[in-house]
């Protein structure tokens, strides 16, 4: 039976976790372009 | 017996004859809707019926408002409109105003160019964007709702006067700024010795970010609906088939998305069409409030620019249209 490759489900984790965070970074970087126009008016 | 016998006809007789009335009243029944008598409909009748009944307020509104001054603007495109103090002074004079605005105007035209210059890069930028935040949205669990309602923010703020607060903010601001900092890139200035005008048209696009961002509230939406529609089983069959992340996008979602995609060009083309920052609708604008025989320029204007909206999205439709494809067996 084959082995399960730990450190390679490991490294597809923290690949994942990245991607994930930058998705998050990538969304929340252009709501401040969406927000921009509001936060300069009430500003 | 015998008694028996005609008892029994007798009684016949009058089931037969019951059977017969019955008869003829279904017989009525079924050619009640031939002469006079009241139609019997059927379920699917009723039910329309009901619908259009519901419909009514909005048929009566769409025919007053849209249907009537849509042909009305037909007949006044070939005409010249005079406000006198007595009312409308309406004379017939042909092609005039057509003439007139392709050959002896010298606004309209190139009003239209830079419509059409704007309105390409801006339907493919913001169906572009997004599509891509779209599929973003929808790989996220933690902050989604917070992140769509920012999102979707623009659709309820633009339709008030605060959006025209921030168009007039954003036309005296520091536009001039804003435009020297795009062209002190190098990339932008490698395009603009290849392409000038290319050039100008992604520093425009990219002055106008933010506004056009303001553009993609209602098509993430439609987006996010169809990217959720889409059956799971078809990215697990396709990862069992060591499909990449690349050929699924290509393979899977893209020809899925597609007829999503035919709605919001054409949402978008006819949401950037009736918009304020239109030049050719600041056009028509213009001529409507002359009182000496603007009123047939607007409405040939208007009719101008509708045809070209409607060669556009039938452009965009030729693009996303479902093909099918047909077996031929011989």
């Amino acid at each position: 039976m084959k082995k399960i490759n730990f450190s390679k489900l490991r490294k597809a984790y923290k690949f994942k976790t990245v991607l994930k965070l930058s998705i998050y970074f990538v969304l929340i970087c252009i709501s401040f372009i969406y927000l921009e126009p509001i936060i300069s008016m009430i500003s | 017996m015998k008694k028996d016998k005609t008892t029994l006809k007798g009684k016949n007789k009058d089931v037969n004859q019951a059977i017969t009335k019955d008869l003829d009243l279904g017989d009525n029944k079924i050619s009640a809707g031939t002469k006079g008598k009241r139609k019997i409909k059927t379920y699917k009748q009723r039910q329309n019926r009901m619908g259009y009944l519901f419909m009514l307020p909005w048929i009566i509104g769409f025919v007053i408002f849209t249907a009537i001054p849509f042909l009305a603007t037909i007949y006044l495109s070939f005409t010249e409109v005079r406000q006198t103090v007595l009312g409308f002074e309406i004379k017939f004079i042909g092609f005039g105003n057509y003439i007139m605005a392709f050959f002896q105007n010298t606004d309209f035209g190139p009003a239209l160019l830079e419509f059409l210059a704007m309105i390409i890069p801006y339907t493919f930028v913001i169906i572009m964007i997004s599509f891509v935040l779209a599929y973003l949205l929808n790989r996220i669990d933690f902050l989604r709702g917070t992140l769509r309602t920012i999102y979707f923010l623009p659709v309820i703020i633009m339709s008030g006067p605060v959006m025209s607060q921030i168009i007039e903010s954003s036309s005296t601001g520091s536009e001039g700024e804003a435009m020297r900092d795009f062209t002190d890139i190098f990339i932008v200035q490698m395009i603009e010795s290849y392409s000038p005008k290319f050039a100008n048209m992604l520093v425009g696009i990219f002055d106008e970010l933010s506004m056009i961002l303001w553009f993609t509230g209602i098509p993430i939406i439609l987006f996010i609906n169809g990217l959720q529609k889409i059956n799971p089983s078809l990215y697990e069959a396709a990862e069992i088939d060591s499909a990449n992340a690349w050929q699924i996008l290509w393979k899977i979602t893209i020809p899925i998305i597609k007829p999503i995609a035919l709605v919001v060009t054409i949402f978008t083309i006819a949401q950037l069409g009736t918009y304020s920052t239109n030049p050719v609708y600041d056009l028509i604008k213009t001529a409507t409030d002359n009182t000496s025989g603007g009123l047939g320029i607007a409405a040939t204007y208007a009719w101008i620019y509708s045809l070209i909206v409607l060669v556009i999205i039938g452009v965009a439709f030729v693009l996303f249209r479902d093909r099918k494809k047909v077996r031929r067996f011989y």
